[in-house]
């Protein structure tokens, strides 16, 4: 039986198009059960070799993933225990002056620079 | 956002290599331990970026634990794991073509392949890279799902949400074409 090859690989959409190649569910392939049998254990190990991650990935996702938790915890405690509102924080962090704070100079003021009612 | 870790291990720069996994919660260094390797594997070989695969393992680890109450189990965990770096991986390689403006900018499979592999002479799996660059997101997950982690075809259909017939078929075609990649590097 002649052995029937799939398309050329080369025809197929490449990685960043988006485009899926059409599902034509096995039909260029008479026994696709069968074919699938034969395992290719260089295959797997060629994969293997190329797709190996760096040998201290556990720690290097730990480290990172704890760094992030840490870092948004500690943000989100300031926020509680300061009190500040989502405006007030934005004014902290770009510089400016809470408005309670500011003092009004279209205001008449005494010495002391307090309002005057 | 996911809870507070239970033992804070003190400032950054007193922590030792070990001491941040101490501080994060059992569960998630669990997941960590058992599914960093796969969920490597699966990223990188959709992505063909090491960086952005390490990227998209962290991601994938925070996006699991913080769903743990929501994974019902009709699955393996590794299964469930590996879903979500699959759609953790689609979402990178999406956000990565829309900002590539110009398409000769994204840089080639073979540059990414390390170059101390080349440097051994390890050109075969250069050639390999290149065929698996060369097929399209899905089949590449669904051979690194097979070929590499052993996952069963169902598994796989349930991790990438398509029909077992579509996993045989892409299966085959992508298996061939790597066979093909591998043998002609044999010959030379």
């Amino acid at each position: 039986m002649t052995e029937h090859h799939g398309p050329d690989p080369e025809d197929l959409p490449g990685p960043d198009d988006g485009v899926e190649p059409p599902d034509e569910s096995g039909r260029e392939f008479f026994d696709i059960d069968g074919a699938l049998a034969e395992d290719d254990a260089s295959l797997a190990d060629a994969l293997r070799a190329l797709l190996q991650p760096p040998a201290d990935i556990e720690h290097r996702v730990a480290d990172t993933v704890s760094d992030r938790l840490v870092g948004g915890s500690v943000g989100s405690t300031l926020i509680d225990l300061l009190g500040l509102g989502p405006r007030t924080l934005g004014m902290f962090l770009s510089g400016g002056v809470p408005p309670a704070d500011r003092v009004r100079e279209d205001l008449p003021q005494d010495d002391e620079g307090a309002v005057r009612r | 956002m996911p809870a507070l870790p239970r033992h804070r291990s003190g400032r950054r720069a007193e922590r030792s290599r070990s001491e941040p996994r101490a501080a994060l919660d059992r569960h998630l260094t669990d997941l960590i331990d058992a599914h960093s390797d796969a969920a490597f594997r699966l990223a990188f070989g959709i992505l063909h970026d090491r960086h952005l695969a390490e990227d998209v393992v962290q991601e994938t680890m925070l996006r699991s634990w913080s769903s743990l109450d929501r994974f019902r189990g009709d699955s393996s965990e590794r299964t469930w794991v590996l879903r979500i770096a699959h759609n953790t991986a689609v979402d990178a390689l999406r956000r990565r073509r829309d900002h590539a403006t110009d398409p000769a900018k994204v840089p080639e499979v073979a540059d990414r392949i390390d170059p101390a592999d080349r440097a051994v002479g390890r050109d075969d799996l250069t050639r390999v890279g290149n065929v698996l660059g060369g097929l399209d997101a899905t089949s590449r997950a669904i051979v690194v799902l097979r070929e590499v982690e052993g996952l069963s075809y169902q598994e796989i259909a349930d991790a990438l949400g398509i029909p077992v017939p579509t996993v045989k078929t892409r299966l085959l075609r992508a298996r061939r074409a790597l066979q093909a990649a591998a043998r002609d590097e044999e010959e030379r």
